[in-house]
C-alpha cells in the first residue's frame, strides 16, 4: 500500500474536518461558499501547472483546504434549517392551523405512528396559505384504525409545529440529537381525523416502488411464517424491517452482541453479492463479456436489495463497494481495499453528510476496517487445520476482528460487551446466510407454487425458532454480558487512537508508533484514574421524570440510594439506567413504596436522603399535624385534594418540586402559592429532571 | 514518508482531481442555489386548494357556522349546547356539573366552567336567561336605536324602554326608585340586577344625573328610610329575644331570624350587639338597618375551658379545630388554667385580638 493507491482517503479526511467543522462551530455560509469558489479557482490554477519539487505541497494544500470547505458546505446546504423559505420565520404567524407536506420516508410504527413529513406550506385558521420549506416529524395517535400513510403521500394535516424538546431525563438518549442527524428539527402531534391523504404521487417513484415491494414481501411472509416472533426475526433479516421485533427478542441479541445481524449490514449484502455469483456462475455465460454481465447482474441485484431495505447507511456502504468493487474488476484494475473503502466513504458522504453521524455506518466501516487489517495477521499466526475446521475458523477470525476495530465505537454506543460474541456469531452468520436465501426462495415459491412455499414457511419457521432459541440460550450464558460501561467521548477518542496507533505499530514497525501507543495509553488509564477519583469523591440527588411514579436516587461515592414509588419497572430503565451508569456506583439501598391507602392509617410519608428531608405529597397523604413541622423540601406527586396553600402552611419548607406525575392545572396552583409566599419552584414536567448537587 | 509527501499529487492524480472538485463544488453548492430557481407549482396548488375546500375547519374556529340564542345554562340540552358552538369537551364538564348537583345562577357562572375559555364565555353570556326566554334579541342599543341624554332617576318607563334596556331591568329600575332608591352616580345603574354589561356601556355617555335633592324618600340613612313604611318597630334583646321578635326588624325575615338565634345558642350569647352583625349570610347593609333596634343584655352561658370537651368547645364559633386541639392538648400535659393569661403560654394562642373576643365568654376568676 502507498500513497499513490489510496488518493481517496487523503481526500476523505479534509471532507470529513469540513463537516466537522459546520457541526461544531458553524460560520457564515457567505464566507464558506465565496471562500469555496475560490479555493477552486485555484486548484484549477496549481493543476496544470508543473512546477519545482520543493512546491509540490502547493497543489495539495489548496485541495485540503478546497475539501474542507466542501464539506462544510456540503453540511450547510444539506441542514434543512438553511433553507430560505423555511418554516420557521413563519412560526409565529402561523400558531396552529395546517400543514401541507410529503412524505419523505417510510413511516415507523411504535406507540404513535413517526412520519417524517417535508412541508410544502402552512395554513393557517383564516385560510391563508404560505408556501415554505422544511422537515417536521409527525407524530400521529395510533388507535383502533390506523392511517395508512406511505412514503410519497400528500398529505393535509390539522397540528401545530413545536421545535424538538431535548432529554427530560439527565444522560438519557437523545432523541433531540438523532432527529438533528435525520435532517429534522420540529415535530408535531395530531390524530387520525387531523390527517388527510391528499394524493400519493410525491416523492421519487424507485423509492415507491421499492416500498411497495417491500410490504408485499412481509405480507407474505407473514402469512407463511406462523408465529409472530419468528416473523419479526425473518423480516429484520431479510428486509431490515425492525418494526414488528418484540423487546425481548431484541434485548437477547443485543446482549449476545448478534444486533447487527438483525441489522441489515454488509453481511447481507456480501452474502448476496456470494450467492449470486455462485448462481449466474451456472448459467452459460462464459469469456470476459459474460464476465461483465454477470457482474452488471449483480450489481443491480445488490441495489435492488439496497433499495428494498430502505437504503440505511451501512448497507450503502456495502452495496457502495461492492459496486466499485465490480466495477474495478470489470475494467481490469484491481484496487487497493483502503481505496475502495474511501471512496465510498467519499460518495456517501457527498451524498448525505449526516451519515458521519450515524452510529450504524461508523460501525460499518471501523468494522470493514478491523477486519481487512487484523483478520489476516491473526490467520497467519494459526496453526493450518483440515478444510472444515478452517472454515469454521476464519469465521471465527472474522468476527474477533470485526469486534476489535469496533471495539471503542461499540463501547462507547451500546455500554457493554457481550463476551460470547464469537459463539453468537457462527449462529448469526449462519442464520443469516439461510435467511436471506431462504426468504427470497419462499416468495419465488409463492409466485409459482404456494403449496411448497406453505412448506418453506414452515422450515423458516422451525429454523428461526431454533435460532432464537440459541441466541437466547447463549445470552443466560453466565458472564455473558458486561454491562454498564461507560465511556466518555476523550476515553472512546484514546481508545480508538490506541487502537489505531496499534494498528500502525503492527503495519510499520516503527519505534515512533509503539510510543504513540503507550502515550495514548497512559493518557487514557490516568484518565480514568482520575474519573474513580471524582467519583469516589460525587455527592448527587437525582429526582427523575417520569410520566408515572416517582423515582429519586441519592449516589454517594460507589454507593446509591433509591426511592421508587409506582414506578414501572421499564420506564425507571429508561429513565436511569444511563445516568446510573455513568455515575459508577452500585446500588445499596433501595426503597420501594405504594401509594398509603386510607386502610393504613394517615401518615405524612417523609423521606430522609442525603441531609435533605423530604415530604411526599400524594393525594392519599392527609396530614393534620398540630404543630407546624419544617422540612427541607416538599415533593408534590399528586394533589387533587389538598390545597398548596394548607400544606405549605403547616410544613414551612425552601423549596417545593412538583413530579412529571402532576397535571397542569395543579401543577400551575402550587407554583403560584409558591410564588405568594416566596418559596423556590421547581417543576419537573415542564423543566425535566431535577438535580441536586452540594 | 514526511508530511509533505502526503499533499504531493503527480500530474495525472491532479488532472482527475479537476474533475473530481467539480463534482464537490456541484454537490456543496447546488442544494444551497437550488431554492432559487424559479419553480412551476401550480397544479400542486390546484390541488390544495380542493384539499382545503373539502376538509372542514371545525365549528370552533368558525363562529359564522353556530347560531346564538337564548339559553338557560341549567336546562339547554346538547344539541343546543352544540348549536351555540360548544365544543364536545365543554359541553361534557358542563352537563356533567349539572348532574352534580352545580347550578348557574349568573351569567358570570358561565367563565368559570373550566373547559369554556374567556372568549367563549364572553361570547355565551349576553344570552344566558334563567326565566322564560323572550323571542327578542339581547339588549344591545344597536346603532339604529337613537340614544339620548336622561337621567336615571327621573326617566319614565318609556323612554328607558326606548333606551334599549330589557323589560325586566327597566321593571327593577323603577321598584328600586319606588323604594327610595337613588341613583348617585352612574355606576350605580350597572348594580341593578339584569343590566347587561354591554347596554350599560352603550349607555354610560348618556346617563346625566340631576343633582340630588334632599327628600323624605331620598335619604341615605336607611335607619330612619323604612321608618314610612313600616309598622312601629319594637327593640329587641339581642339575648332574649325570640325569632318573632327579630322577625320584625325591617330586613330580617324568617331564615335570618333562625340564623341569629342559631348563632347566638352557639356563642351563648351576645356579648355586644356589633356581634350580631357577625352572623354568617347577614348582610352588613341589613345589619345597618337593624343596629338601632338592638339592646344589650347579659350573656346566657359561658364556658369553663376546664371542664370542656373537644367537641363542645369546637362548637363555640371563635374557637377551631386547632385552637381547640392546642387548648386540650396544654391541658391534658400542664393541667387547668387559672387565668385567661395561661393561654398566652400556647404560642400560636398568643392573638391579643382573638383574646379579646373569647373573654367575655371564659369562665375564669
Amino acid at each position: 500500500m502507498n500513497l499513490r493507491s489510496i488518493p481517496y482517503v487523503r481526500l476523505i479526511i479534509p471532507l470529513m474536518m469540513g463537516i466537522l467543522w459546520y457541526e461544531w462551530y458553524p460560520p457564515n455560509l457567505y464566507f464558506g461558499g465565496i471562500s469555496l469558489m475560490l479555493m477552486g479557482a485555484m486548484v484549477l490554477f496549481f493543476a496544470r501547472r508543473r512546477y519545482a519539487y520543493q512546491f509540490r505541497w502547493w497543489f495539495g494544500s489548496c485541495l485540503f483546504v478546497f475539501m474542507v470547505l466542501a464539506g462544510l458546505m456540503r453540511k450547510a446546504g444539506h441542514d434543512e434549517r438553511n433553507h430560505p423559505k423555511h418554516f420557521a420565520a413563519l412560526l409565529e404567524q402561523v400558531s396552529s392551523g395546517f400543514i401541507c407536506g410529503e412524505v419523505i420516508d417510510a413511516p415507523s410504527r411504535g406507540k404513535s405512528l413517526k412520519i417524517p413529513v417535508a412541508v410544502t406550506a402552512l395554513v393557517d385558521s383564516n385560510g391563508r396559505s404560505f408556501a415554505c420549506n422544511g422537515h417536521v416529524l409527525l407524530f400521529l395517535r395510533v388507535d383502533s384504525t390506523p392511517a395508512v400513510v406511505r412514503y410519497g403521500d400528500r398529505i393535509i394535516v390539522r397540528t401545530a409545529i413545536q421545535p424538538c424538546t431535548g432529554p427530560l431525563n439527565p444522560d438519557a438518549f437523545d432523541y433531540r440529537n438523532y432527529l438533528h442527524h435525520q435532517n429534522i428539527h420540529f415535530q408535531a402531534f395530531a390524530r387520525n381525523e387531523d390527517l388527510q391523504i391528499v394524493s400519493s404521487v410525491g416523492g421519487y417513484g424507485c423509492w415507491r416502488l421499492a416500498f411497495y415491494y417491500r410490504d408485499g414481501l412481509l405480507r407474505k411472509l407473514q402469512h407463511y411464517i406462523p408465529g409472530q416472533d419468528e416473523y419479526g426475526v425473518v423480516a429484520a433479516l431479510l428486509v431490515g424491517y425492525k418494526n414488528d421485533l418484540s423487546e425481548d427478542i431484541r434485548t437477547a441479541y443485543a446482549q449476545t452482541g448478534s444486533m447487527h445481524a438483525l441489522a441489515i449490514s454488509g453481511t447481507h449484502v456480501g452474502i448476496l453479492y456470494t450467492g449470486l455469483f455462485l448462481l449466474l456462475g451456472q448459467l452459460p455465460f462464459r469469456g470476459r463479456k459474460g464476465y461483465l454481465l454477470k457482474s452488471l447482474l449483480v450489481v443491480f441485484a445488490i441495489w435492488c436489495f439496497a433499495l428494498l431495505t430502505g437504503a440505511t447507511a451501512s448497507v450503502l456502504r456495502a452495496t457502495v463497494m461492492f459496486s466499485f468493487f465490480l466495477a474495478g474488476r470489470a475494467i481490469r484494475r484491481e484496487a487497493s481495499i483502503w481505496n475502495i473503502l474511501a471512496s465510498s466513504a467519499f460518495y456517501l458522504l457527498l451524498f448525505n453528510p449526516d451519515f458521519m453521524f450515524d452510529a450504524g455506518w461508523q460501525l460499518s466501516y471501523t468494522a470493514v476496517c478491523g477486519m481487512v487489517f487484523f483478520y489476516p495477521r491473526l490467520y497467519k499466526l494459526t496453526p493450518v487445520l483440515p478444510k472444515f475446521p478452517d472454515h469454521a475458523l476464519k469465521m471465527l477470525l472474522v468476527g474477533v476482528a470485526a469486534q476489535l476495530g469496533t471495539l471503542p465505537l461499540s463501547l462507547y454506543y451500546f455500554h457493554q460487551f457481550p463476551c460470547y460474541f464469537w459463539l453468537a456469531g457462527w449462529v448469526v452468520v449462519l442464520g443469516g446466510a439461510a435467511f436471506l436465501w431462504g426468504g427470497f426462495v419462499l416468495v419465488v415459491l409463492d409466485t409459482w407454487i404456494p403449496p411448497a412455499a406453505v412448506w418453506m414457511g414452515k422450515g423458516l419457521y422451525f429454523l428461526v425458532h431454533g435460532m432464537n432459541a440459541c441466541i437466547q440460550w447463549i445470552q443466560h450464558l453466565p458472564g455473558s454480558v458486561i454491562d454498564g460501561i461507560w465511556l466518555p467521548n476523550w476515553c472512546a477518542a484514546l481508545l480508538m487512537g490506541f487502537v489505531l496507533a496499534v494498528s500502525f505499530l503492527m503495519a510499520r514497525q516503527k519505534s515512533g508508533w509503539l510510543w504513540l501507543a503507550i502515550l495514548l495509553l497512559t493518557t487514557l488509564l490516568s484518565g480514568l484514574a482520575h474519573r474513580s477519583l471524582t467519583r469516589f469523591r460525587q455527592q448527587e440527588m437525582v429526582i427523575y421524570y417520569l410520566k408515572k411514579g416517582i423515582l429519586i436516587d441519592y449516589t454517594k461515592g460507589f454507593s446509591r440510594t433509591s426511592f421508587s414509588c409506582n414506578a414501572p419497572e421499564q420506564q425507571v430503565r429508561f429513565a436511569a439506567q444511563l445516568h446510573r451508569w455513568k455515575t459508577g456506583a452500585r446500588e445499596k439501598t433501595r426503597l420501594e413504596s405504594h401509594l398509603p391507602s386510607p386502610k393504613d392509617g394517615y401518615n405524612p410519608p417523609f423521606l430522609s436522603l442525603g441531609n435533605q428531608l423530604m415530604l411526599i405529597i400524594t393525594d392519599s397523604t392527609v396530614m393534620e399535624p398540630m404543630l407546624p413541622i419544617p422540612v427541607d423540601m416538599i415533593l408534590v406527586s399528586q394533589s387533587r385534594k389538598i390545597t398548596a396553600e394548607q400544606i405549605l402552611e403547616r410544613f414551612p419548607c425552601k423549596m417545593v418540586v412538583s413530579t412529571a406525575e402532576i397535571n397542569a392545572y395543579q401543577n400551575e396552583r402550587w407554583e403560584n402559592a409558591c410564588v405568594k409566599i416566596g418559596i423556590r419552584f421547581y417543576s419537573i414536567r415542564t423543566q425535566g429532571a431535577w438535580t441536586w448537587k452540594p | 514518508m514526511k508530511w509533505i509527501d502526503w499533499l504531493h499529487f503527480t500530474r495525472a492524480e491532479r488532472t482527475g482531481m479537476i474533475v473530481l472538485s467539480g463534482v464537490c463544488l456541484t454537490a456543496a453548492l447546488l442544494p444551497l442555489l437550488l431554492p432559487y430557481l424559479p419553480t412551476k407549482d401550480s397544479r400542486d396548488q390546484q390541488k390544495l386548494n380542493d384539499a382545503m375546500a373539502l376538509y372542514q375547519v371545525p365549528a370552533k374556529t368558525v363562529a359564522s357556522k353556530t347560531t346564538l340564542f337564548y339559553f338557560n345554562p341549567n336546562t339547554a340540552t346538547k344539541e343546543e349546547l352544540l348549536q351555540l358552538g360548544l365544543s364536545e369537551k365543554a359541553i361534557g364538564t358542563l352537563l356533567r356539573y349539572r348532574a352534580k348537583g352545580g347550578t348557574f345562577r349568573r351569567p358570570e357562572d358561565l367563565e368559570k366552567m373550566y373547559s369554556l375559555s374567556k372568549e367563549e364565555a364572553k361570547r355565551l353570556m349576553p344570552w344566558v336567561r334563567f326565566r322564560e326566554q323572550t323571542a327578542s334579541k339581547p339588549a344591545e342599543p344597536a346603532a339604529q336605536k337613537a340614544l339620548f341624554s336622561f337621567d336615571p332617576n327621573t326617566a319614565t318607563e318609556e323612554e328607558l324602554l326606548r333606551l334599549g334596556i330589557p323589560t325586566k331591568t327597566v321593571g327593577n329600575m323603577l321598584r328600586y326608585r319606588e323604594k327610595a332608591g337613588q341613583f348617585r352616580q352612574a355606576s350605580d345603574l350597572e348594580k341593578i340586577y339584569g343590566m347587561p354589561e354591554t347596554c350599560f356601556k352603550a349607555l354610560l355617555p348618556y346617563i346625566n344625573i340631576a343633582p340630588l335633592k334632599q327628600t323624605n324618600n331620598t335619604a341615605r340613612n336607611f335607619a330612619s328610610g323604612p321608618e314610612k313604611y313600616a309598622p312601629k318597630i319594637l327593640r329587641v334583646d339581642i339575648n332574649q329575644a325570640d325569632a318573632t321578635a327579630w322577625e320584625q326588624l325591617p330586613g330580617i325575615g324568617t331564615g335570618r331570624a333562625k340564623q341569629i338565634i342559631r348563632f347566638r345558642e352557639r356563642l351563648g350569647g351576645f356579648n355586644n350587639p356589633i356581634q350580631v352583625g357577625e352572623t354568617w349570610g347577614l348582610p352588613d347593609s341589613v345589619f345597618q338597618k337593624i343596629l338601632p333596634w338592638l339592646d344589650p343584655s347579659p350573656l346566657i352561658k359561658k364556658i369553663d375551658l376546664n371542664s370542656i370537651s373537644r367537641e363542645d368547645l369546637v362548637t363555640h364559633p371563635y374557637f377551631s379545630f386547632k385552637q381547640a386541639d392546642l387548648i386540650i392538648a396544654y391541658r391534658d400535659q400542664h393541667g387547668p388554667f387559672h387565668a385567661l393569661e395561661d393561654l398566652s403560654n400556647i404560642p400560636p394562642l398568643r392573638d391579643p385580638v382573638w383574646i379579646q373576643k373569647i373573654k367575655p365568654y371564659i369562665l375564669l376568676p
